[in-house]
């Protein structure tokens, strides 16, 4: 545990040498509100049908959507970069080389830029508040619930696109098919539903893309914290989605601390853990 | 450098079991040697395989400075990393004063402090300190003694009074004992080193070996594996030295005795008279073999290189010869054999077909 906090007040130390940039990092997320308010404000009439279950204020559909992206980012892209970053300065081959145990290096690894984006995502919902954002803030623990089991979700798809960087020194991209494919089917900013609704427009549709929505961890956790945040809706009336996603969290992380196992296995085979 | 040194550096003597600090048996590793798309496409199924460590067996004593010679490719790295437990062996066993480098990892990483030859793993947009620390936890060292120890290898290597500065700032020689401070922070049992004079201007490198010599290998018993290409470390620092090469050890042993060994006895003279024919009664009797080597000064003096065999009674006979014939002589002396004609020789000799044994 305390080999992770080291590593992330490392990661705070580094980050916070370039103010500039954190300074940047924050004023742009309380900007982004200004459009997001206007564009929620403006579809809210013909958004309003769509987005039923999920409360009918499409301002602060759009402001959950936009904190859930930014966790899920943060979760499935701060590891391999975190390792990309290790391997090239050579400082995760040395920390690979005292006796701390591979989880708490990879937890210390991450866990401040979870932390920062944490912090951003507080800034965002700050903002979305003082332009009229209203959240039913007494479901905001069983909301944080699923907010941590998503991002935990995420990590395990992180850890696997962490373990392709350690075996491969690529990732082939699978972290922006992951973040662009959740945030077009996990409903970030428009219901899922509304993708079959489109689809059915065109008769020579493929009709399985609506089904892709049902594969993404997102859908589930998303639609139930606007259900509690936005809607008020009592936590036994998410418990389905709630449970699906904790099937999703444990079947990923499994895999990811699986695969990273073996990437690791596998660079210690081959050598390559220190080469760049 | 000033390296004001704590006699504190090293761990706890090891046990009195007579167990060796590093024993390597039988240890290979190699690796396959990436091959062009049109290659593999043609030939999914075929490899070429390149040997980085072959067969190697040998002990090392605790307290023992140790020395890796060999060209570059010699399978040196490979070695230390597969004793940091970063890369693991295909066959053969390591252990670390009994601890498997496989089976027992995290024992050996709590034992075993390597230091790689650029300056790389550091932490550049922090403070040396800031990097001390954070190795520090990552060693599990806590609280006030974790403020000393750092306090302390700071002060062994010099940083002293620059802990503060950011590393990006620092010179390479300074960078260089940041991270041998980092690897003393745990009190090392074993310390591998590679090539860590690289960096450093010669009287830092120097004062550096002497800091080692004095402090880390000498009371404190801590283990020192180098792998360098300096004689002043191999034939100055080591007690015995193995020669690798293409990933099999050629010869292990002390280095004066290696260097004796191999050595043909070659001994340069200072003399008026080069030319005098006590020089072709010496050849002729197949005592010396020698060449001119140097041009003549303006006071006439010149070198002259020549090969004498039968150690140094024998050459005291040439010398006599030499003197009692007349001949000019203002020197002579042994030609110390260079590191790159050690191991050379020893490559050479070991080589498939050579009659050394």
């Amino acid at each position: 545990m305390r080999s992770a906090l080291a590593l992330m007040r490392v990661s705070f130390l580094t980050a916070a040498s370039y103010r500039f940039a954190m300074f940047v990092s924050v004023a742009s997320l309380v900007l982004q509100i200004v459009p997001t308010y206007f564009i929620g404000r403006t579809l809210d009439p013909f958004m309003a049908p769509a987005i039923a279950g999920q409360g009918s204020d499409y301002f602060g559909f759009l402001v959950v959507g936009t904190v859930a992206y930014l966790l899920l980012a943060a979760a499935v892209d701060a590891l391999p970069r975190a390792l990309e970053r290790g391997i090239a300065t050579g400082t995760l081959e040395l920390i690979f080389s005292t006796p701390s145990s591979v989880a708490s290096v990879l937890v210390g690894l991450t866990g401040y830029e979870l932390l920062w984006t944490l912090a951003r995502a507080l800034v965002v919902l700050a903002a979305a508040a003082a332009f009229g954002f209203h959240a039913h803030w007494a479901r905001i623990p069983e909301a944080s619930v699923i907010l941590v089991m998503i991002v935990a979700t995420y990590f395990g798809l992180g850890m696997v696109a962490g373990a392709m960087v350690i075996a491969f020194r690529r990732t082939a991209s699978l972290q922006t098919i992951v973040i662009v494919g959740s945030a077009l089917f996990g409903g970030v900013s428009y219901p899922p539903s509304l993708i079959t609704t489109a689809l059915a427009r065109y008769s020579d549709a493929p009709t399985w893309i609506a089904r892709i929505a049902d594969i993404v961890p997102l859908t589930y956790g998303l639609r139930a914290v606007r259900r509690l945040t936005i809607d008020g809706a009592p936590t036994s009336a998410v418990l389905g989605d709630v449970a699906t996603l904790a099937v999703f969290c444990a079947a990923f992380l499994a895999l990811g601390a699986f695969i990273m196992a073996l990437a690791l296995r596998r660079a210690r085979a081959e050598g390559t853990l220190s080469q760049y | 450098m000033t390296l004001a040194a704590p006699l504190d550096v090293a761990a706890a003597p090891p046990p009195t079991s007579g167990e060796p600090a590093l024993r390597l048996e039988n240890i290979s590793k190699r690796f396959k040697v990436r091959r062009g798309m049109l290659a593999t496409l043609r030939d999914p199924r075929a490899a070429t395989w390149v040997h980085a460590v072959e067969h190697v067996s040998c002990e090392v004593r605790p307290g023992e400075f140790f020395g890796l010679l060999g060209p570059n490719g010699a399978g040196k790295t490979t070695l230390f990393k597969m004793l940091a437990t970063l890369t693991s062996p295909d066959e053969g066993t390591a252990s670390v004063y009994g601890a498997d480098v496989m089976r027992e990892s995290r024992e050996v990483r709590r034992m075993v402090a390597p230091v790689a030859a650029d300056e790389r793993g550091l932490h550049w947009r922090l403070s040396a300190l800031e990097n001390l620390r954070l190795f520090a936890t990552l060693y599990a060292l806590r609280g006030p003694a974790m403020r000393e120890r750092v306090d302390e290898v700071l002060g062994v290597v010099g940083l002293r009074g620059a802990e503060e500065r950011v590393v990006g700032t620092y010179s390479s020689g300074m960078r260089q004992r940041l991270l041998i401070a980092r690897a003393l922070l745990i009190r090392p049992r074993v310390l591998l080193l590679d090539e860590p004079t690289r960096s450093l201007d010669p009287v830092s490198a120097r004062d550096f070996r002497q800091f080692l010599r004095d402090e880390v290998a000498g009371p404190a018993r801590c283990t020192v594996v180098m792998a360098t290409h300096s004689a002043e470390e191999a034939l100055g620092l080591c007690d015995r030295v193995a020669v690798l090469n293409r990933g099999r050890l050629l010869a292990v042993g002390a280095a004066r005795r290696l260097e004796r060994e191999y050595s043909d006895e070659r001994y340069r003279v200072r003399t008026r008279d080069p030319e005098h024919r006590v020089w072709r009664e010496l050849e002729t009797r197949g005592d010396i073999e020698r060449r001119v080597v140097g041009d003549v000064d303006a006071d006439g003096w010149t070198s002259v290189e020549c090969h004498v065999s039968g150690g140094a009674d024998r050459a005291a006979e040439v010398l006599a010869a030499l003197t009692a014939a007349g001949a000019s002589i203002a020197g002579f002396d042994r030609l110390e054999l260079s590191l790159a004609d050690l191991i050379e020789r020893i490559v050479t000799s070991r080589a498939p077909g050579a009659t050394h044994a």
